[in-house]
């Protein structure tokens, strides 16, 4: 059973939040919209894909076994991450991409991002989807962005968990080929790129996606590549965990927790401390839109607790 | 966004946005404005609460 600390204390307290953003009435034509200004409000004409990260969410939330987690093993949660998943395929175009923020965006980003939620959530619950992702294969391994590392990072791990789920080796290979751009880019900068420049917030977000990479890979060389970046970014942080945005090439202000956990115990006290004196940014601070992700970076984080060094 | 501009944004969308030619195109042209040409690059998820210069002020001040 996993211990008592800050991150599944503040993860756990999101999760009633987060569940009210979804549309939960089966009999509603938007069951499982996890954006609420489209399915409720309606004030905007289009459902933002990235809300559907939530799946995730609950698919954590469904299996932390902890004393204070009152979501543990509750049905209505399991039902609903498949609501969310088929929403979400409802809303894929022709070419396997879905929309962020206008129509017909298609965007890389929302695709690569959402797709790994949904299909994380899938194989912490040991559910298989009925639904086809040979489209979205095509679009994320067709297309990339590659001066934002924590893209190509998510898409890739979202495509090794397509290949995880369905055996599609044209998922795996096209992981693989994501994997190899970024340790080789990574070779020439000690960081993972963000637009040209270092982002310690983006980085983290990066070392999360390459964390569960090696997770299930068990590569050596993701390990490394990841140790490197944390090298490189531990100068930045002051012992609380937080660093200037001003110094950042993205101006973020948070910290991804899950990598750490896995590649640098001493960095994540830093931020655990910075925590528990409520001095750094968290999924508490956030609005709706990015506390999703921050939250479920939390939970893998409380999931899958830090090893023994 | 003026209104203007959201109105030509959507009306791009749907007649030559729906091909992915000029989707692509509309996307190239929004990351060199907002993010390259722009003064200040666009990222979303910034401009939160800052806890340090928050008490850094409170501090100027008094």
């Amino acid at each position: 059973m996993p211990q008592d600390n800050i991150f599944n204390r503040i993860a756990i307290s999101q999760v009633p939040r987060i569940i009210g953003f979804i549309d939960c009435d089966e009999q509603s034509k938007t069951y499982g919209c996890c954006d609420r200004h489209y399915w409720h409000y309606k004030t905007v004409d289009i459902s933002n894909a990235r809300y559907q990260e939530a799946a995730l969410t609950l698919a954590c939330a469904y299996s932390l076994n902890h004393l204070d987690n009152p979501y543990f093993h509750h049905k209505d949660l399991k039902s609903l991450v498949s609501a969310i998943g088929n929403f979400w395929f409802k809303r894929v175009h022709h070419d396997g991409s879905v929309d962020e923020s206008y129509p017909q965006e298609h965007h890389f980003c929302a695709t690569a991002l959402s797709l790994f939620s949904l299909t994380e959530s899938l194989l912490i619950l040991d559910e298989k989807s009925k639904n086809d992702f040979d489209r979205s294969i095509k679009f994320l391994s067709k297309n990339n962005n590659l001066k934002v590392s924590n893209q190509t990072a998510g898409s890739a791990a979202a495509l090794y968990n397509i290949y995880l789920l369905t055996g599609s080796d044209i998922a795996r290979l096209a992981a693989e080929e994501k994997i190899a751009y970024l340790l080789k880019q990574q070779e020439k900068e000690e960081f993972f790129t963000e637009y040209g420049g270092f982002d310690l917030g983006y980085n983290s977000i990066t070392l999360s996606f390459l964390a569960l990479l090696f997770k299930k890979t068990g590569r050596d060389d993701i390990k490394c590549a990841a140790i490197r970046a944390i090298d490189y970014m531990r100068p930045f942080l002051d012992e609380n965990g937080y660093y200037s945005p001003d110094a950042m090439s993205r101006n973020t202000q948070f910290l991804y927790p899950y990598g750490l956990s896995v590649f640098a115990s001493d960095v994540l006290a830093q931020l655990k401390q910075g925590l528990e004196r409520g001095v750094v940014l968290n999924p508490t601070w956030l609005d709706d839109r990015y506390c999703i992700p921050l939250t479920n970076d939390y939970l893998l984080s409380s999931l899958y607790p830090q090893e023994e060094k | 966004m003026k209104t203007c501009v959201l109105l030509l944004l959507r009306l791009y969308g749907m007649t030559l946005g729906r091909f992915s030619f000029f989707a692509k195109q509309l996307k190239k042209m929004m990351v060199y404005f907002l993010v390259w040409r722009a003064p200040k690059k666009y990222v979303a998820s910034t401009k939160y609460f800052d806890h340090k210069e928050f008490i850094k002020k409170k501090e100027d001040v008094a």
